[in-house]
């Protein structure tokens, strides 16, 4: 089948992207009025309370169903970790807009299976170890497919920054924890990681369908920018995380801490 | 008696529509893209019929 004509594919664009937003706005203002006070739900400098608990409240009809089903968390985990090598193949072939959104699939099935381990109280060390390394697969190989669909332009450079600024965020904090200090500091943790990629590869993807992009530029720019300002963003955290262990372990040994 | 206010199949209804409006935006797979719109269009119309909000 022929691919759309520009036109009606920008057209179509704009018509998903209200019903986007319709959607998402009305969802959002609904669960306002019915909770105004959402505080205990956690939250971070980018991630507040509340939209933390309008998405608790929308993934949780799945998670009754897998606690129903008894299924076990490290299943959801190996289903975190298929979405992701989809996403990673997604990217590496432009297909942009399905790419955000398996992303942010992947990163609802990294919060749920948390959820129903502790619901079900079938944590373990074990599924925590697995759940860590496939939270790294998942990340990684979605750098490594932007980086592939980046290949030809000087955001390659940037995808890889992304990557690497991914991967010591995480292992900073890992290592510490191994040398007995703490580390849950960090501007741009993975959930952040993952709604920033996953909402600008969505609303890149519309716009590059209305607009195009500037001559001399590789297609998707607003999904270039987020992948610098990743890139950026990332290494920054990274550092944050180095000093503020660093910080910790110039002190006297754990073992004699009070 | 317990309400259901079918959130789940209203979440998605939603993804499955986005996900078929990607691949008719972004591949050759139009029809398919169509076909999926049109299950998660389904799925997300059913949610509000006679759906009631959990206490």
């Amino acid at each position: 089948v022929e691919p759309l004509a520009s036109a009606t594919r920008a057209l179509f664009a704009a018509g998903l992207l209200l019903f986007i937003v319709g959607t998402v706005l009305s969802s959002i203002f609904r669960f306002a009025s019915r909770h105004p006070d959402t505080s205990g739900a956690g939250g971070s400098t980018l991630l507040g309370p509340a939209i933390r608990a309008w998405h608790f409240e929308n993934v949780r009809p799945f998670e009754d169903v897998l606690v129903r089903w008894n299924v076990s968390p490290t299943w959801i985990s190996w289903a975190q970790m298929a979405v992701g090598i989809v996403v990673g193949l997604t990217y590496a072939n432009g297909l942009i807009f399905d790419s955000g959104l398996l992303l942010i699939l992947a990163g609802t099935l990294d919060v749920i299976d948390g959820r129903v381990a502790r619901r079900t109280q079938s944590g373990s060390p074990r599924g925590a170890y697995l759940d860590s390394i496939i939270d790294r697969y998942t990340d990684t190989v979605a750098y490594l497919g932007i980086a592939v669909y980046f290949r030809d332009s000087w955001v390659l450079w940037a995808a890889l920054w992304a990557l690497v600024g991914g991967v010591v965020t995480s292992y900073a904090r890992a290592r510490a924890e191994g040398l007995g200090a703490t580390c849950h500091v960090g501007l741009l943790q993975r959930p952040e990681r993952y709604v920033i990629l996953g909402l600008g590869s969505l609303f890149s993807a519309l716009l590059e369908q209305m607009f195009g992009h500037p001559a001399g530029q590789p297609a998707n720019v607003l999904l270039m920018l987020i992948v610098v300002l990743l890139a950026v963003l990332s290494n920054l955290t990274a550092v944050q995380r180095v000093v503020h262990v660093l910080r910790q372990l110039d002190g006297p040994p754990p073992a004699t801490r009070p | 008696m317990t309400t259901r206010d079918r959130k789940g199949a209203r979440v998605t209804g939603f993804f499955f529509i986005l996900l078929g409006g990607g691949m008719v935006l972004e591949s050759r797979a139009v029809w398919y893209g169509l076909l999926v719109m049109a299950i998660g269009a389904a799925c997300f119309l059913w949610s509000f019929a006679g759906s009631e909000p959990r206490p």
